[in-house]
C-alpha cells in the first residue's frame, strides 16, 4: 500500500479520524482522510477503532436505564449556534454574495449621485474635445462672449451665450456641427489653457418635451477630460480641459467673488 | 446528535466508560437525568445541546474519586497490529470501560466521546475541553498502549511463512 505524505496538521486529523463519514464535519478533516486513505496505518487505525466501537455498541443497558428512554422531555435539541451558522460554507458564500452585489449597487449609486440632465451629451463632447485639432475649427480671434451673437445672427441658435465666467477669454477659433442625435452643437477653442467651450441644446423630457432643468455647475469626467456644465434657457454650457474638476475650480470660484 | 432515545443509551454507555463500574454508571445516570427532568419541569430545559453529556461527565469524575485509584505507570505501546479487530473480539465490555476509565483526564473523557461515535471531532473539543493537538496526542497514544495491553493479554500466533 501507498504511504501518505502528510503534513504536520493533517496527521493531527488523521487520529482523529472518525470511523463514520457522518461525523466528518470539516474540510480540513476531509482533505486528511483522503490523503491517509489506502495506507496501512490508516487502515489499521480504523478498523481498531471500529472493534472498539462495536464493543462499545454492545454494553448492555440495564433495564431501569431504559425505562428513562420513554421520557420526552430531559434532551434539549441542538440548535445551531450563530457561531456555527456563520461558519457553514453555504451562509459564508451567501455573505460574499450579498457583500459583492451591495458594494456593486453601492459603487453605482455614488457613480451616478452627481448625474444631472444632459451628462451623456456631456460626456460625449469631451470625446469630441480631445479628438479636436484646431485646424477644423475656423479662426476667430475675439473675446468668447462676443460668440453669442454670431451663434444667433449666423446659425439661428438662440441663447447660446458663453456665461460671464469665461465670456472675456480671448478665442482662437469656432465651429457649429451636428452632434450623433442631430443636435446644433457650437464649439469654441480659446487661448486660456487651450480650453474649449460647447454650448449644446438641454435634455428634455421626451414625452412632454419639457427642458429638464439644473441648477449650478456640474462636473463631469471622461478620459483624462473634466468638464464644467451650467444649463440656462433650454442650453447648455460646458467648459471643458485636458485635466480634472480641481483644475476648472478657479475659474467658477473667480465669478462667485 | 441523532434521535434523544438513541442519545440516552448512549450516554449510559458514556458514563459506564467513564466508570468502569456498571452500578456507578447507573447512578450517575440517574442522578443526571433526574436533574435534567426537575429542571424541564421547572422551564428551565437547558440550552445546551451537550449539557447531559457535561453533567454526566462531572459526576462521573466525582464518583471515580471514590474507592480505588488507578496506578500511574507508564504503560508500554505497541504498533497496531492488523489483528487488533480479532484480539478486541476476545474482549468484554467490561474490560474495555476498566481500560478506559483507568486513563488519567482528559484522555479518559476524550476515548469515552470518541468510541461512543456520537460526536464529531469539534464537538468531542469542546465537550472534554482540551486542544485538537492534545486530542490527537492523546487518542493516539491510548490506541497504542491499548494494543501493546491486547497483545500481552491475547498473544497473536507467529506468522510461518
Amino acid at each position: 500500500m501507498k504511504a501518505a505524505h502528510l503534513s504536520r496538521q493533517q496527521r493531527i486529523l488523521v487520529h482523529c479520524a472518525p470511523i463514520s463519514d457522518e461525523h466528518v464535519s470539516d474540510r480540513a478533516m476531509r482533505a486528511a482522510i483522503f490523503r491517509a486513505r489506502g495506507t496501512d496505518e490508516f487502515a489499521n487505525q480504523q478498523s481498531f477503532d471500529r472493534a472498539v466501537t462495536a464493543l462499545v455498541e454492545a454494553i448492555p443497558i440495564p433495564a431501569d436505564v431504559a425505562e428513562w428512554f420513554s421520557r420526552e422531555d430531559l434532551v434539549p435539541r441542538r440548535k445551531w449556534s450563530w457561531k456555527k451558522t456563520a461558519r457553514n460554507p453555504a451562509v459564508v458564500a451567501i455573505g460574499i454574495a450579498l457583500a459583492v452585489i451591495a458594494g456593486v449597487f453601492a459603487f453605482q449609486f455614488s457613480e451616478h449621485l452627481h448625474d444631472f440632465p444632459g451628462i451623456g451629451t456631456a460626456r460625449k463632447l469631451l470625446g469630441v474635445a480631445g479628438s479636436t485639432k484646431s485646424v477644423m475649427l475656423d479662426p476667430m480671434k475675439v473675446d468668447a462672449g462676443t460668440l453669442g451673437d454670431l451663434f444667433f445672427m449666423k446659425h439661428q441658435l438662440e441663447h447660446y451665450d458663453v456665461p460671464p465666467e469665461f465670456a472675456d477669454f480671448r478665442t482662437l477659433g469656432c465651429r457649429v456641427f451636428d452632434d450623433e442625435e442631430g443636435h446644433r452643437v457650437a464649439q469654441i477653442w480659446i487661448v486660456e489653457k487651450k480650453m474649449q467651450l460647447f454650448l449644446f441644446p438641454a435634455e428634455k423630457d421626451p414625452k412632454s418635451g419639457a427642458v429638464r432643468d439644473f441648477s449650478g455647475w456640474r462636473n463631469v469626467e471622461q478620459e483624462g477630460w473634466a468638464g464644467v456644465v451650467r444649463e440656462k434657457n433650454g442650453v447648455c454650457f460646458m467648459a471643458a480641459l485636458r485635466g480634472s474638476a480641481r483644475d476648472l475650480a478657479p475659474y467658477l470660484a473667480k465669478a462667485k467673488e | 446528535m441523532p434521535d434523544r432515545k438513541q442519545n440516552l443509551p448512549q450516554l449510559y454507555r458514556f458514563c459506564f466508560l467513564m466508570t468502569g463500574d456498571a452500578r456507578k454508571a447507573q447512578e450517575v445516570f440517574h442522578a443526571t437525568l433526574r436533574e435534567a427532568a426537575l429542571r424541564s419541569s421547572n422551564g428551565e430545559t437547558p440550552s445546551d445541546p451537550f449539557w447531559l453529556y457535561r453533567d454526566a461527565r462531572v459526576r462521573c469524575l466525582e464518583a471515580s474519586e471514590q474507592g480505588v485509584q488507578a496506578e500511574d505507570v507508564d504503560l508500554n505501546e505497541d504498533d497496531l497490529s492488523p489483528g487488533a479487530p480479532t484480539q478486541i473480539k476476545k474482549l468484554d465490555a467490561n474490560q474495555l470501560a476498566i481500560w478506559i476509565s483507568a486513563a488519567p483526564e482528559p484522555q479518559r473523557t476524550a476515548l469515552a466521546l470518541f468510541y461512543l461515535g456520537e460526536f464529531d471531532h469539534e464537538e468531542i473539543l469542546d465537550l472534554a475541553e482540551i486542544k485538537l493537538s492534545d486530542f490527537s496526542r492523546l487518542l493516539a497514544q491510548a490506541r497504542r498502549q491499548f494494543q501493546a495491553w491486547l497483545n500481552a493479554t491475547f498473544p497473536q500466533e507467529e506468522q510461518v511463512i
